[in-house]
């Protein structure tokens, strides 16, 4: 592992190594007697036979700072494990049940945690008195609250989680979930907190014996020895830098080494120079691409130094005739890749070429991992930290001062400034998280009118943000300009995205997703506007979706991405038409679908097993320690009924209360009025894999689980586990690989064997494929359709997506 | 109506504060009365003055008693220095304000411009030198910077006389410039961790998309540091200011000792050693109001602040 070999590992390592030597050297035996004094001796300062010297009473400071180590080593380890047991407990059993208790706890924990810890161990050691023994009784009670709060909050984020749901689902107890699926997911918090905890422990004995209430002479102990020592700091330094310097190692030491494990520590790599790196290795890689590429360069760096004497730079202001007929963003040669842990450069984009007219719509579509984002990122200069791009990138347009061609591929961070937001603008996924949360609309917009030499007063900026909001169909300019973007829905995030990027008419506009985080109405809306504007700006639109839907209707011409290559490109009718690819070929044929409902047995007039009747569900939000108020309805008066081996399908768009239907169908949650009737048992698979399968666990511990809650025999287990792992259709050796080493499709093969392992009769599926790329969509659909079968199961599917349902479903529900 | 709800939770704290505190002491073997009259008395003397300071009446009763005269201003007696408590605050409050209003403007001024700048260059060499330094600083107990800085800056280069404190009453001047020291002991641990939480706080948000959209407005990243990244980072660092203004008062405690600034909490300290409980008791109470009164006003900010997301 590399964790290992980081500098700060082995510095920490070699410092705590250093301390825990003289400690252990000294529980054998110390070079002299640590508390006989002999006044021949006094002060004397370091030498051969007293390395560190002797105090104002002759005794040897080395043997007294082994005997004193140790004491601090032993209080701080012994405050640790009283606080450390007692308070993860507490933490624990707060943060998992929560309720009344936590609130207590939680109130307790925070005055006395607002509270300076020495004081508290000083009002504590007025009390007991001092002593060593005391000394660890107020410490440990001292650092009780610190580490519960901790605890509490790691496991308070592990508990909404799917994983312990399922956990739930599969009948497994509280203490089971709380002890052996949470706990080990928060093991590398509760050792970084116990390491600091351990710290502060060491140092605030310290003090406490520095100020004399701590440790009592004639023992040692490192603090003492430092307040002993300061009345002759003159006379005999010594006395005082040694101590002083063991304790701080000490606590240097376990900072360093713990700091690695927190993530705390600077040790990563410079990322300037890491994409510096990557770029070399890639230029090694291509040498004849390079080669062409570092031609351009001398040129630009010629054209740089003729720039700086004072002679106009040539490729930008000489009229380019050529440059007319050609593409405004032309990309060429373009490879992008990402560190990875073994040093060498992990490629991801493979020598892309691709030209853009003024005006065109131009689509790019493909699954996720293809390169589709990071081509669009690596124009704008703005990949993420570890990846870099080789290749040229230049854009060519015209102003009063007729063409300009910009070659960007040689530009730094600082030279692209110019050209972001005025030539080239982007808009993202998220309009949640890729606007600013803290910062009003009008702040935002407006910076984006920074660009060129013109400084706008205020009334002119006002005039031109509102004149843009107008322009994306948002008429309610005042309060919008004024808001926060919490305050503001998707879709006119995403507008505001949008008139943002379209402020200084760019030439190009790069659009990475933008519907995808929309619901099918906005998204409609938004696609229509992106052509109005691209129409009367005559801007060129790079659209980037997954969804060859929408960019059939939006694209004039389309790329299809694979692995980072274009494995096929054409008129975006054309090639939807006829694919000549084989990759395009699987792409179109999944995005239209398989009739799996067809092929699903269904037994005709079978028993109804599903019978919900006039269900309510809402939810509340605990306030303080009064009682629970019910704030938001769910569902209202609720009526289901589904028969045995059917596919019963559930479509609607989200926040409609379909994953709360699926959540109280296997019994997580309760309903609030109403009755469920429900002949067998129930399974459930989670939308996201990623987060409904315990990270820390291997494939074959999770799909045994189930059987271990029920005490089936080991032997049996395993071999009802193994052959789960051929029905889900992975192979055998994967049993053993952990869940963080499988893909997204691999994840809900096992989460679905998880759930067939207590065998039920009825199966919750909450969007099982949402997450999912569509090729694997299908491979996962026909798995579930084959299980269908097999086990007679009876599907409940929710979903938002229309066409999957159809496709699906035996038995339609629209809400 | 929402900060009257907040002054009454805030007083009701200081009350149940007060009484915990009031509670700890009664408690505790070897009480006030023996202390006074030391080891040599007799039970019979002992019971007398038990009687005449009202040690033998429910504790309820004296707490009250105890309350009332703290609201009146009387904070108790000191045994040890045989003055009315309020009188030794008096004295040393001014002092201690001082050095930790000191303090607390070293740490603004010195570890702000820092965070930002390892938070703009991470990985560089200048950042991991930094970081490094960083975590020597934090693993250096206060004391013992405290007894550096008075070898390295007071006996070392002369630049003060180490014990020789000047009160604030004998002038102003002379007492900030001997304050400067503790009051940068005090701080420099402080600053390390300020930094440290500050630039792990930029960095979090350096990862956030809203940070690549500044980018692609063509902001640069100082720019996009100081108007994006600051004032999100600065929102999560007001409870850490909280936790900052307690560690001074800690760490003044111990360092008064260092440089014998003649403050709270070398008072406290001392007291704690010869059980002067009175002082002991009001120091407390002191602080705890402190305490109490600023983590109110840092909960209220970071609420008026949450509002807007």
């Amino acid at each position: 592992m590399k964790k290992y070999r980081s500098f700060n590992f082995i510095c920490g390592g070699v410092f705590l190594g250093l301390t825990a030597l003289l400690v252990l050297w000294g529980l054998i035996r110390t070079p002299y007697d640590p508390t006989s004094i002999n006044a021949a001796l006094k002060n004397c300062g370091p030498s051969l036979s007293h390395p560190f010297g002797t105090d104002q009473l002759g005794r040897d400071v080395l043997s007294r700072v082994m005997v004193g180590a140790r004491t601090s080593f032993m209080i701080g380890a012994a405050t640790i494990l009283i606080g450390g047991v007692i308070g993860t407990v507490i933490g624990a059993l707060a943060g998992y049940f929560g309720g009344l208790f936590d609130t207590i706890v939680m109130r307790i924990n925070d005055s006395l945690l607002a509270f300076p810890s020495i004081l508290l161990a000083l009002v504590l050691v007025c009390i007991f008195g001092t002593g060593e023994k005391n000394v660890i009784l107020a410490l440990g009670i001292l650092f009780i609250p610190s580490i519960a709060r901790v605890v509490r909050s790691e496991i308070k984020k592990q508990v909404p989680m799917d994983y312990v749901a399922n956990a739930k689902l599969l009948g497994a107890g509280k203490m089971r979930i709380l002890f052996v699926h949470i706990l080990p997911n928060i093991r590398a918090t509760l050792l970084v907190t116990m390491a600091v905890g351990f710290n502060n422990a060491v140092l605030a004995e310290a003090g406490l014996s520095y100020l004399g209430l701590g440790v009592q002479p004639p023992k040692a102990s490192l603090g003492r020895m430092l307040s002993e020592g300061q009345s002759y700091l003159r006379l005999s330094p010594w006395t005082v830098l040694f101590p002083g310097l063991i304790l701080a190692l000490c606590v240097l030491g376990v900072t360093l080494i713990s700091d690695v494990y927190s993530g705390n520590s600077a040790d990563t790599e410079d990322p300037v120079k890491a994409r510096r790196k990557i770029r070399r290795i890639l230029r090694e890689r291509y040498p004849e691409e390079s080669a062409q590429e570092c031609a351009e360069a001398a040129d630009a760096l010629m054209a740089d130094e003729a720039e700086s004497a004072g002679i106009i730079r040539a490729d930008e202001s000489k009229p380019a005739e050529a440059a007319q007929a050609d593409a405004v963003l032309t990309v060429k040669n373009l490879r992008i890749a990402f560190a990875s842990d073994s040093g060498e450069p992990n490629e991801v984009v493979h020598g892309i070429s691709f030209g853009m007219k003024p005006g065109e719509k131009l689509g790019i579509v493909g699954e996720s991992g293809s390169g589709k984002s990071v081509t669009a990122l690596s124009v704008m200069h703005l990949l993420p930290e570890k990846g870099a791009a080789i290749g040229d990138i230049s854009v060519t347009y015209e102003d009063e001062e007729g063409f300009h061609k910009v070659d960007m591929s040689h530009y730094n961070a600082k030279e692209m400034q110019r050209y972001r937001g005025a030539e080239i603008a982007m808009v993202f996924q998220e309009p949640m998280s890729s606007l600013n949360p803290s910062m009003k609309i009008r702040r935002q917009m407006a910076e984006m009118l920074t660009h060129g030499e013109r400084r706008w007063t205020k009334e002119e900026i006002h005039e031109r943000l509102t004149e843009a909001l107008l322009e994306v169909d948002l008429q309610d300019t005042e309060r919008i300009l004024s808001s926060y973007p919490s305050k503001l829905s998707g879709g006119q995030r995403q507008r505001i995205m949008i008139a943002m990027a379209m402020i200084n008419h760019p030439k190009v506009l790069i659009c990475d997703e933008p519907t995808t985080a929309l619901d099918a109405e906005t998204q409609e809306q938004i696609l229509t506007l992106l052509t109005r504007l691209q129409k009367k700006y005559q801007t060129a639109i790079l659209f980037i979706s997954h969804d060859l839907g929408i960019v059939k209707r939006l694209c004039d011409r389309v790329m299809v991405f694979h692995n980072g290559v274009v494995v096929e490109e054409g008129e975006a009718e054309k090639l939807f038409r006829e694919p000549e690819d084989a990759y395009t070929k699987q792409l179109i044929a999944a995005s239209e679908g398989a009739d799996f409902a067809k092929t699903m047995q269904v037994p005709e007039d079978s028993e109804e097993i599903v019978k919900v009747s006039h269900l309510h569900m809402a939810f509340g939000r605990v306030h303080g320690l009064r009682p629970l108020k019910y704030r938001t309805k769910v569902l209202t008066n609720y009526n289901l009924s589904v028969k045995r081996g059917e596919v019963y399908g559930i479509v609607g768009r989200s926040g409609t209360g379909k994953s709360t239907l699926a959540k109280c169908l296997c019994g997580l949650l309760r309903p609030l009025v109403g009755t469920m009737e429900i002949k067998g048992n129930v399974g459930m698979v989670f939308q996201d894999p990623y987060g409904s399968l315990n990270p820390s666990k291997s494939v074959l511990w999770l799909l045994e689980e189930p059987l271990r809650i029920r005490k089936v025999p080991k032997e049996e287990r395993k071999a009802k586990a193994k052959e789960m792992l051929l029905a889900i259709g992975l192979p055998e050796e994967y049993g053993a690989r952990k869940i963080t080493e499988l893909s997204g499709g691999q994840r809900q093969r096992v989460a679905i064997g998880m759930a067939l392992m207590s065998q039920p009769e009825i199966l919750v599926l909450d969007e099982p494929v949402s997450a999912l790329d569509v090729t694997v969509q299908e491979q996962i659909l026909a798995l579930l359709a084959e299980l269908h079968n097999r086990y007679h199961l009876t599907y409940i599917f929710i979903t938002h997506d229309r066409a999957v349902m159809n496709r699906f479903a035996t038995k339609i529900e629209v809400w | 109506m929402k900060a009257a709800r907040k002054i009454l939770s805030m007083a009701a704290a200081v009350v149940v504060l007060s009484f915990v505190t009031f509670l700890a002491f009664a408690v505790l073997p070897g009480d006030a009365a023996q202390a006074r009259l030391g080891i040599d008395a007799t039970p019979e003397q002992v019971e007398a003055l038990r009687e005449e300071m009202g040690l033998n009446d429910n504790i309820f009763v004296r707490y009250g008693r105890w309350a009332g005269g703290v609201l009146r201003g009387d904070l108790g007696t000191s045994i040890r220095f045989r003055c009315p408590v309020s009188d030794l605050f008096k004295q040393m409050l001014p002092n201690t304000l001082l050095l930790a209003g000191l303090a607390f403007l070293i740490i603004l001024v010195l570890s702000f411009p820092l965070g930002m700048l390892y938070a703009r260059y991470p990985g560089s060499i200048g950042d991991r030198f930094g970081v490094f330094l960083n975590q020597t600083f934090m693993a250096i107990p206060g004391f013992f910077l405290g007894i550096i800085i008075s070898v390295v800056l007071g006996i070392g280069l002369k630049l003060f006389v180490p014990g020789a404190f000047v009160s604030y009453d004998e002038g102003i001047g002379p007492c900030l410039e001997y304050l400067f020291f503790p009051a940068l002991s005090i701080a420099l641990p402080k600053v390390a961790m300020t930094v440290r939480f500050l630039r792990s706080a930029l960095l979090t948000e350096k990862q956030k998309e809203y940070v690549r959209t500044a980018r692609s407005k063509g902001l640069g990243e100082w720019e996009i540091i100081w108007k994006h990244l600051m004032p999100n980072a600065l929102a999560a660092s007001v409870t850490f200011l909280g936790v900052i203004v307690s560690e001074i008062v800690a760490g003044s405690i111990v360092i008064e000792q260092v440089f014998g600034v003649n403050g709270l909490g070398r008072l406290l300290v001392s007291s704690v050693a010869n059980r002067d409980y009175d002082v002991v008791q009001a120091l407390v109470l002191y602080i705890g109001i402190v305490v109490i009164v600023l983590n109110g006003v840092i909960e209220t900010l970071v609420q008026k602040g949450g509002e807007n997301e």
